[in-house]
């Protein structure tokens, strides 16, 4: 299988004044092309940390980690951010859509930052529009839809650019069960389809239908190929 | 990305209209007492006939006796005497045209019984007058050269007059009384102001004329001048406000001569004329001291009046210190509106943002938000010159002609096009800090907060 992501040996520090909190030590994660992973681990495990990470949103202090064969830490300010916007799409736990602008406007967001023309978004912004099944709404502002209509406003947007990964932290955390089931049965689709998904969540259950777990502890990953293994991993990390 | 970012400009004001209002009146009013300053200060510095201001040469002759203290500048220089003024004129010199003229007021009155006799100003001239200072004329022309040298009783009056007399009805052969003689209208002329009034050197600013009338028939008429009058005769001052031949034989000078030049390049030749001249008077008595005259370009006679004017450099610090303390508030206005933008540059910054991208959208928001502050500033502007305008017409009195003043106060092209200039670039300039700050937020953590 071809490699997606490549972490070696991160470690990341947060300093608050002359307090340093070691959020990850010496991660070592491989996740291919395909594959739908999810993260779990308690509060401050370092999972979001992880997240960010992999999502080019937070630098490291040491180790490797690469993003389809580019190694992150070559990259500047400028180059980091063309790569998020080629590589990855985000959904958010608070959904994070613009509030000012429209449906399709907020779909369009990280189609204008990578110099589409106007034809091109066009036809993106409608064909995730309809696969979220939202097309009809496309002038509504989100304020005007309910939760779960909004998250999927936010995986459209995350899937309109055509990225090679989605990374998805607590997608369903704000919705109800059923809005949350609707959600994961168009993430699974979307998997299917041949996208990457990195998810953290809290939920087990959500977690268990992934096709990896990854458990994080005090900012240490252990992957887990089987439940078992990941029930005795969270057995451990909350002993 | 430009069409993009008006677009995101207009959504974002839309969105925060209160602070969005408050910038936009911050920098509104700001700019409109800035722009109004600076429009006196301009227009105010502005020299009128500004294609021939470096050809048109006030000519001063020095015919006074040696007890008489040195001049070193137009303004202390005397006028010139009847005798100068007419000899100048005459000097066979074809690369000049010589025009003069003083001031004179009579009591105005028509047949019409509806209009009331009044009080108005008349400039005495010479017929080169109106093509020198490019004066239109809306009906018949200036009086001919068989009239100027005949004394004939006529006259030219102003489009304001005209419309007052005569309903603005064409005037042309009507006659108007002035005191006692009666006077035939051979033209009107259109509108024409100037801001100083300088050819008969007040420099006054509002103070227009009523009536236009030939300097042979003014002086065969014996009106009253109305015009700075200095003899260094002194047994001469007894003409001061009659005019008899002994007057015109005095060394009182009263009259105010302009040369148009084709060409500044003449100067030197048409000083070595004037040389010549005083030379001649010289050898017939007449001229005792040294030198003799004087040329001053209109360019430089209004060069020195802009320097005595201390009212608009006065203006233009009120205006100024204005301006800094509205855009001192607006940086408070603008640092609350960029803060609430936060988690927005986040979510742009996860989605592909450059910094740089993100800093011009913001940057022409806040155009967007300055070129409307700047059109209200435009607006408050023409109120508060509209207001100034009104102040100094009634503090020049009754004589004034408002419409002389439109051109001190007038908010032109260039004036609105600085305003709206100034209004986007001092909010550009109170806004790159805090959307400088605002972008250089941490993503991550903003975008995981709930």
């Amino acid at each position: 299988m071809e490699h997606l992501i490549e972490i070696k040996k991160i470690r990341k520090v947060f300093k608050t004044g002359t307090v340093a909190t070691n959020a990850l030590r010496d991660v070592d994660l491989t996740i291919n092309k395909g594959e739908f992973v999810s993260i779990k681990g308690p509060s401050g495990s370092g999972k979001s940390t992880l997240l960010n990470i992999i999502g080019l949103l937070e630098d490291y202090e040491s180790g490797s980690y690469k993003l389809d064969g580019v190694e992150a830490s070559s990259l500047n300010d400028d180059q980091a951010s063309e790569l998020r916007n080629e590589k990855i799409g985000f959904i958010f736990q608070n959904f994070n859509l613009i509030a000012e602008l429209s449906l399709y406007d907020n779909i369009e967001v990280p189609l204008i930052y990578r110099g589409m023309t106007s034809q091109e978004r066009k036809q993106r912004v409608e064909e995730s529009l309809r696969l979220v099944g939202l097309w009809g709404r496309k002038e509504h502002r989100p304020d005007q839809l309910s939760g779960g209509q909004r998250q999927r406003v936010a995986i459209a947007r995350a899937l309109a650019g055509k990225p090679s990964l989605i990374l998805a932290d607590e997608p369903t955390g704000n919705l109800d069960s059923e809005m949350a089931a609707s959600v994961m049965d168009l993430l699974y689709q979307i998997n299917e389809m041949g996208n990457t998904i990195v998810m953290v969540t809290h939920d087990d259950e959500l977690a268990s239908k992934t096709q990896r777990q990854i458990q994080v502890t005090d900012g240490v990953v252990k992957q887990c190929d089987t439940e078992t293994e990941l029930l005795k991993e969270q057995e451990a990390s909350y002993a | 990305m430009l069409k993009y970012n008006m677009k995101m400009a207009w959504l974002s004001i839309r969105r925060r209209p209160v602070l969005n209002l408050l910038m936009v009146m911050a920098i509104g009013i700001g700019i409109g007492i800035f722009t109004a300053a600076i429009t006196m200060v301009y227009q105010g510095s502005q020299t009128d006939l500004p294609h021939k201001s470096d050809r048109l040469f006030l000519v001063q002759l020095d015919s006074r006796n040696l007890a008489s203290e040195p001049v070193d500048n137009f303004n202390k220089m005397i006028d010139m005497t009847y005798i100068d003024t007419v000899n100048v004129s005459q000097i066979d010199y074809p690369k000049s045209q010589i025009t003069f003229g003083w001031l004179t007021d009579q009591l105005v009155n028509v047949e019409n019984k509806n209009v009331m006799p009044y009080r108005g100003f008349s400039f005495v001239t010479n017929r080169a007058f109106f093509s020198i200072m490019d004066i239109p004329f809306l009906y018949g022309s200036a009086w001919s050269q068989e009239q100027e040298i005949s004394g004939a009783p006529v006259v030219v009056i102003t489009k304001a007059r005209n419309d007052l007399l005569f309903n603005g009805e064409n005037s042309v052969g009507k006659q108007i009384r002035l005191d006692d003689k009666a006077v035939t209208i051979v033209g009107v002329i259109d509108e024409w102001h100037v801001r100083y009034r300088f050819y008969d050197r007040t420099f006054m600013k509002g103070l227009s004329d009523d009536a236009y009338l030939p300097y042979r028939y003014a002086l065969d008429a014996n009106l009253s001048r109305n015009a700075r009058f200095e003899c260094w005769d002194n047994t001469s001052m007894r003409y001061q406000s009659s005019g008899t031949e002994e007057l015109l034989a005095s060394e009182c000078g009263w009259i105010t001569v302009w040369s148009l030049l084709d060409s500044k390049d003449d100067l030197a030749e048409f000083r070595n004329v004037l040389d010549d001249y005083v030379d001649g008077q010289r050898a017939s008595g007449r001229f005792p001291r040294e030198g003799g005259h004087l040329l001053t370009s209109l360019d430089e006679v209004m060069a020195y009046v802009h320097n005595k004017n201390v009212d608009y450099q006065f203006y233009f610090i009120i205006g100024s210190m204005f301006m800094a303390a509205c855009i001192f508030s607006a940086v408070g206005i603008m640092l609350a509106n960029f803060m609430s933008k936060t988690r927005e540059v986040c979510i742009r910054r996860a989605l592909g943002a450059k910094r740089k991208v993100l800093i011009g959208q913001y940057i022409s928001e806040v155009a967007v938000v300055g070129f409307i502050g700047g059109v209200l500033g435009i607006f408050i502007s023409f109120g508060s010159l509209h207001l100034m305008k009104l102040k100094m017409f009634h503090s020049v009195g009754f004589y004034a002609d408002i419409a002389d003043l439109d051109l001190l106060f007038k908010l032109d092209a260039v004036m609105v096009g600085t305003g709206i200039f100034i209004a986007i670039i001092s909010s550009i300039l109170v806004s790159i800090t805090p959307i400088l700050r605002v972008c250089q937020v941490k993503v991550s953590r903003n975008l995981t907060m709930e």
